[in-house]
């Protein structure tokens, strides 16, 4: 046997994914410099939630010490996650493809398109995560947000966070595949849909207040319970008051039932634009508009 | 026989807004506004082969290189590569394949070269001490490792395509595509990818190399046998010596003379001579002919009107045919006039 099919027929699953992901890393935390960078993931997320902060005590005339502050502020914080990650995914395609023209040798490589966005995605993921972590220190330095994460809910919190980060994930793959077929012009699209999310997830507003078919979507998509599962977890109370019925196991087992939904049509979405792409010859034509 | 590469009947139609900015040969379009691409291309390719495909620019070169990679599907026909099909196992046939491509300012600017090639050879499971000696050494040969540690957005043009090229090879696959490798090239780069190329192939006798190009000398120099493809088609296919002997059997003769000024040339009326070429120096007071007989035998008739014409010949010199002949001959029509129409 040759020495390529030795090497390639049976691949360490885990080093082109680590390659993958240290390559986005790479991109993620040297578009300046280090120092630049952190200000980025810091300043920016931070200003975010300052933004809510002030809409929230002049719309609302209530002090921040109010538990519906304290739930807004934690949504908003981890809603960051979502926006990035799925920004970020969903322009890999364009980049890769129209900046960097490499793409067409990234689909080449057995390490397979949809590993390589989840690789790229992860190192979003691991980057918004120091935003995380810093927004809700100053919610509790400055607005006295108090978190009541006890190591008994360990366990329930590491697990609907993992359910999230996929779920984020495989948007994000289901709109970094779906421009393959797009022009370079669509790079807009995967802030849009999160900003939809934004709205349908209750990461600010409850979905409640939300009218009929958009409440419905609401309760279909896993981020509704993925945000419901973390406020539970470190704000010791949910936020939506149709959901407060559901017991914490249920709201894991609606936002993992979401997640293996979410998964499946990004599976379904990233073969369906592979397939589209190879049979028309857009995957690596460079549209230059 | 196993196959490296096999193609049977292959063809591949462009359709709609797509082609218009792939392909702009109106020749190759029919009244459907399709363009024919691909069209019954049949080839074999044996393993060991450094087999190349000739053509003009959108003769049809890039997309057979497409479908063989699976970045492309065909409309019709098959193509197996190492015996798996392209369009039914795509994975399969990605484990034994990778590609360069030239004329691009391909890659990430943010890494450096040795990352670049160390990143790439972890996407085809090559493992790291083995990465480590194959870069090494490649970059030796390219002359390429005082920028190993030079992120690829300050590397110049030839500096990359070398990066690239050894990202091609770092995986050392079963089949490799070259697609105009030299393209953009200056002429000591163009070499030394040249003799990297060749040297590959024949310290890996298994392996298989598909190069594309325009470069008539390329691909006399390089190839074991050579495909020319011009719009869609196959026209011939056989080694660079055969190609020359089967299709350029005519007698090339270089006749200098002292500058003609009188229009045309003093051939022109000439039955022996099937077409001449004519080189002004105007700065030496000097007129080159390219003659082409229809044989030998002709020479005695050119000199004799040269002759009674006044016309002293300085020096005549039988020329050996070239590939470029061979393609003339076979496409009618050389690759700078096919490029011009091409526009």
């Amino acid at each position: 046997m040759s020495e390529a099919l030795e090497h390639s027929d049976a691949p360490s699953r885990l080093g082109p994914w680590l390659a993958a992901a240290r390559l986005g890393w790479a991109i993620e935390s040297n578009w300046a410099d280090p120092f630049v960078f952190m200000t980025y993931q810091i300043v920016r997320p931070l200003f975010g939630a300052l933004i809510l902060v002030v809409m929230f005590k002049i719309v609302t005339g209530q002090p921040t010490s109010s538990a519906v502050f304290g739930q807004m502020y934690v949504g908003n914080a981890f809603f960051i996650l979502v926006v990035q990650c799925v920004s970020c995914i969903g322009l890999v395609i364009f980049d890769d493809r129209e900046r960097y023209q490499m793409l067409r040798y990234i689909y080449l490589a057995p390490i397979g398109l949809g590993a390589y966005l989840a690789a790229r995605g992860m190192a979003r993921l691991a980057a918004t995560t120091v935003s995380i972590l810093f927004t809700l220190a100053v919610g509790a330095w400055l607005f006295g947000l108090r978190y009541h994460l006890s190591p008994a809910d360990l366990p329930y919190f590491s697990l609907i966070l993992i359910l999230g980060g996929i779920a984020t994930l495989a948007m994000g793959i289901m709109l970094g595949g779906s421009t393959m077929l797009m022009a370079q012009n669509g790079w807009s699209m995967p802030e849009g849909v999160s900003g939809v999310l934004y709205l349908f997830c209750g990461a600010v507003f409850s979905i409640d207040i939300l009218p009929w078919p958009f409440s419905a979507v609401a309760r279909l998509i896993p981020w509704t319970y993925w945000l419901e599962g973390i406020r539970r977890s470190l704000l010791g109370s949910g936020y939506v008051a149709s959901l407060a019925g559901l017991t914490n196991a249920q709201i894991l087992l609606r936002l993992g039932i979401g997640t293996a939904g979410t998964v499946a049509v990004a599976w379904l979405t990233l073969r369906f634009a592979e397939y589209r792409a190879v049979a028309t010859g857009k995957l690596d034509e460079k549209t230059d508009h | 026989m196993n196959w490296a590469i096999e193609t049977q009947n292959l063809r591949r139609v462009f359709r709609g807004g797509t082609v218009r900015r792939l392909w702009r040969r109106k020749s190759a379009q029919n009244g459907n506004g399709e363009t024919v691409a691909l069209d019954a291309v049949d080839l074999q390719v044996k393993p060991g082969e450094l087999f190349g495909l000739l053509g003009p620019n959108g003769a049809g070169k890039t997309t057979l290189l497409k479908i063989l990679s699976t970045l492309l599907l065909p409309t019709s026909g098959t193509a197996t590569v190492d015996g798996i099909d392209v369009a039914k196992d795509p994975e399969r046939v990605r484990k034994r394949i990778n590609m360069v491509s030239g004329g691009e300012h391909s890659g990430f600017g943010i890494l450096t070269v040795r990352e670049t090639i160390w990143m790439f050879a972890q996407f085809y499971g090559v493992p790291g001490r083995v990465v480590r000696e194959r870069a090494d050494r490649m970059m030796d040969i390219l002359g390429l490792t005082e920028f190993a540690e030079t992120k690829v957005s300050k590397l110049s043009t030839g500096t990359r395509q070398k990066m690239n090229i050894i990202r091609g090879f770092v995986s050392a696959p079963r089949i490799l595509y070259l697609d105009e490798p030299t393209l953009g090239l200056d002429v000591a780069v163009a070499r030394e990818v040249r003799s990297f190329v060749r040297a590959w192939v024949d310290e890996h006798p298994e392996r298989s190399i598909i190069l594309t190009t325009h470069y008539m000398a390329e691909a006399d120099s390089l190839c074991d046998r050579v495909a020319i493809i011009d719009r869609g088609r196959v026209r011939a296919c056989d080694t660079p010596a055969n190609l020359k002997r089967d299709w350029a059997p005519e007698c090339v003769y270089r006749i200098e003379i002292p500058l003609w000024t009188q229009g045309g040339h003093p051939l022109d009326d000439l039955d022996v001579v099937r077409s001449a070429d004519v080189e002004h120096h105007g700065d030496r007071g000097r007129t080159n002919l390219r003659v082409i007989l229809e044989n030998g035998d002709g020479i005695g008739a050119v000199t004799e009107r040269l002759s009674q014409r006044g016309v002293a010949a300085l020096s005549v010199s039988r020329l050996e045919p070239t590939l470029e002949d061979a393609f003339l001959n076979l496409v009618g029509h050389g690759l700078a006039a096919s490029e011009e129409k091409g526009r």
